[in-house]
């Protein structure tokens, strides 16, 4: 049973740890930066060179020193908030902020090992079965949480206001928590190799159409729910909804489908500023409660920005692939998932000791 | 402490990505298999071509100093003169497929020697796996003994950290030994690749065993973690228990010994670390109190 959070409160640091440091959030968001960028260039090598499976490539490099650097990192801000004598119960006593990021490089080692016996007794996986892989759903679980830190680091500082730096420090975090789950949703995901119908008149309920629907509904959760998360917290600052939508947009588009036209990423990219000055507008000139307002958002910035990307493609290929039951279904759908993620993000308590 | 971070990732960084060789499940792309492959025969005899199977099959070499260009049939590879390719071919590798002991299955491919088809034969034999129970049985005494041997021992620490060094040890010995079964590769870039994650488990194993010998109890934790990762890292290769050949420079049996001594004791003291830790911890806790006693009373 969950209630309407209106107002969050931030979270304190647990008593007794010392404040996470500014140096702290940072040096742990350029170690969570560099293993996401690590695991966007081997997708991006993986994805344009298919041999590449028997070669090893600077790109895993870049991946698992980036694993290392995360690791070592994580242990540099452990050790002063341990005792003299750590015990495991001292470890699982850490502040969330410090956990989900140490439980995220747990997930990351042992799917690294389990990923390798996989291989060994399975071989390696191709095409779809790269995503629905369980050792590849470790890894990336364990990427998103170690991601995460710096941001819950962030969110431990008590007061409602993110200064520029912080909102800098949020927004990477956030968008680098977020970007291995669009990569790893590529097979549903409406930013990736399609945008339109197939063009049959009348789809089948099991085709690329329906699929291609689903990645619009996937995608639609995927884009809102940082935004949520973090207009929980916080204000949002300006531009940074905008940046959370176009940014995995546009390196969606260069790591998987560089060679095709850019106009659907391109479309997102700027129908996303577009869409929240509106909102922010209509935001001042509305007046309603916050949960409302909150809700709105939820229900007009998909179909906005979906629309738009139908409209441009109706112009630059001469069909939306899809016919007016189609078109009219998904928007209003991804207007229902919209709605529905605003509902489920923000009702989200945190747990209450028994 | 941010700039030793820093110089440490960077360092890691560059020697990781300043290496270059195969990559896959194993050092080399190598995989414990069931069986051998070797060539057997080259129809017709072409003066300056040869292609030998190397890593126990694993791969073919063909050198080509017959002045002309030669194609592999099936890859459409060319293979230019005065040149040599080392690949991994489906139809030669012993890497999943069925051959029992005694068994043999022969392959065969074509090839183009500037214009003359050429066909190379060669044979697969399949080898007698291990009994895997022994082996799992032996891993699982000693990730349980290490637990129970700590439970009755007043220094338990120390056991820990020789017992974590032991996994370590192992865990080298084990990767040097695939990494020098790698014919195909750089020694450095293969090693890293073999090391993986390891990079990470063995400076804590050792940082943490010399901080704890040292007599600051806290190292012991970074023994756990080292051996928890050794474990973890080294449970892909219980492969060596079920098949007969493994991609490993020494007799079998030795790499068995190694995957043993790395999963279980590395096992074991992950498992141990949480009931020392604790005795640790309250041993200190009732020395403090009663140094505090003690002070009261003076």
């Amino acid at each position: 049973m969950t209630t309407s959070v209106e107002r969050p409160q931030p979270t304190e640091a647990a008593p007794g740890f010392a404040a996470f440091t500014a140096r702290e959030r940072w040096v742990l968001l350029v170690a969570s930066a560099w293993l996401v960028i690590g695991l966007q260039l081997d997708a991006y090598a993986h994805a344009t060179t298919p041999e590449l499976e028997t070669f090893w490539t600077p790109w895993h490099g870049v991946l698992y020193s980036g694993i290392a650097a995360s690791g070592f990192t994580l242990l540099w801000i452990m050790r002063s908030r341990l005792p003299a004598i750590p015990t495991y119960q001292s470890l699982i006593s850490l502040p969330n902020a410090l956990r989900i990021p140490l439980l995220g490089m747990a997930s990351l080692l042992v799917g690294g090992g389990v990923d390798t016996l996989w291989h060994n007794i399975f071989g390696i996986e191709k095409n779809l079965e790269i995503f629905v892989s369980p050792s590849h759903e470790l890894i990336i679980l364990g990427m998103v949480l170690v991601a995460m830190g710096p941001a819950l680091m962030m969110a431990t500082v008590p007061g409602r206001t993110l200064g520029f730096g912080s909102a800098w420090l949020v927004g990477i975090s956030a968008l680098f928590s977020v970007l291995p789950l669009h990569i790893y949703s590529l097979h549903a995901s409406a930013l990736g190799f399609r945008h339109l119908g197939t063009g049959v008149a009348v789809p089948n309920v099991f085709s690329p159409d329906g699929q291609l629907v689903h990645g619009y509904l996937f995608s639609t959760v995927l884009l809102l729910v940082p935004i949520l998360m973090i207009g929980r917290r916080w204000p949002l600052p300006i531009g940074l909804p905008t940046a959370l939508v176009a940014i995995p947009a546009l390196l969606m588009h260069l790591m998987f489908d560089s060679e095709a036209p850019w106009w659907p990423q391109l479309t997102v990219a700027l129908a996303a500023p577009v869409v929240e000055l509106v909102l922010r507008v209509a935001n001042h000139l509305v007046s309603a409660p916050v949960t409302a307002r909150w809700l709105a958002f939820g229900l007009v910035a998909p179909p906005a920005v979906w629309g738009a990307v139908l409209l441009v493609g109706q112009i630059q290929t001469g069909t939306v692939g899809w016919n007016i039951h189609m078109v009219s279904g998904l928007l209003t759908l991804t207007a229902f998932t919209g709605a529905a993620t605003v509902l489920v993000t923000r009702s989200i308590q945190f747990l209450q000791p028994e | 402490m941010v700039r030793r971070l820093a110089v440490l990732a960077l360092v890691a960084g560059a020697i990781v990505l300043g290496a270059a060789g195969p990559a896959s499940a194993h050092a080399g792309g190598l995989v414990a298999t069931d069986a051998r492959s070797r060539v057997v025969a080259i129809t017709p005899a072409i003066p300056g071509l040869t292609v030998v199977a190397i890593e126990d099959g694993a791969k073919l070499r063909l050198t080509n100093d017959t002045g002309g260009p030669i194609t592999i049939g099936g890859i459409d590879r060319v293979v230019a003169p005065g040149s040599a390719l080392t690949w991994a071919d489906s139809r030669s590798t012993p890497e999943n497929k069925n051959i029992d002991f005694g068994r043999t299955a022969d392959w065969s491919l074509p090839l183009d020697a500037n214009g003359t088809p050429v066909t190379v034969t060669g044979v697969l034999t399949g080898e007698r796996p291990p009994n895997p129970l022994p082996w799992w049985g032996l891993a699982i005494v000693a990730a349980v003994a290490v637990p129970v041997i700590a439970r009755r021992l007043h220094r338990a620490d120390l056991l820990l950290a020789a017992a974590g060094g032991i996994a370590m040890a192992a865990s080298v010995a084990h990767v040097t030994g695939s990494t020098l079964a790698v014919e195909s590769a750089p020694l450095a870039g293969t090693f890293l690749n073999a090391a993986g994650i390891n990079l990470l488990s063995w400076p804590l194993l050792l940082g943490g065993a010399w901080v704890a010998l040292r007599g600051r109890p806290a190292g012991l934790l970074a023994v756990c973690a080292g051996a928890a990762l050794t474990a973890v890292f080294v449970f892909p290769d219980v492969t060596a228990f079920h098949r007969a050949v493994l991609p490993f420079a020494g007799p079998p049996v030795v790499e068995r010994v190694l995957v043993v001594l790395a999963l279980g004791l590395g096992a074991g003291v992950a498992v141990a670390g949480a009931s020392v830790l604790r005795t640790l911890a309250q041993r200190a806790a009732v020395a403090q109190e009663r140094a505090a006693v003690a002070q009261e009373e003076v």
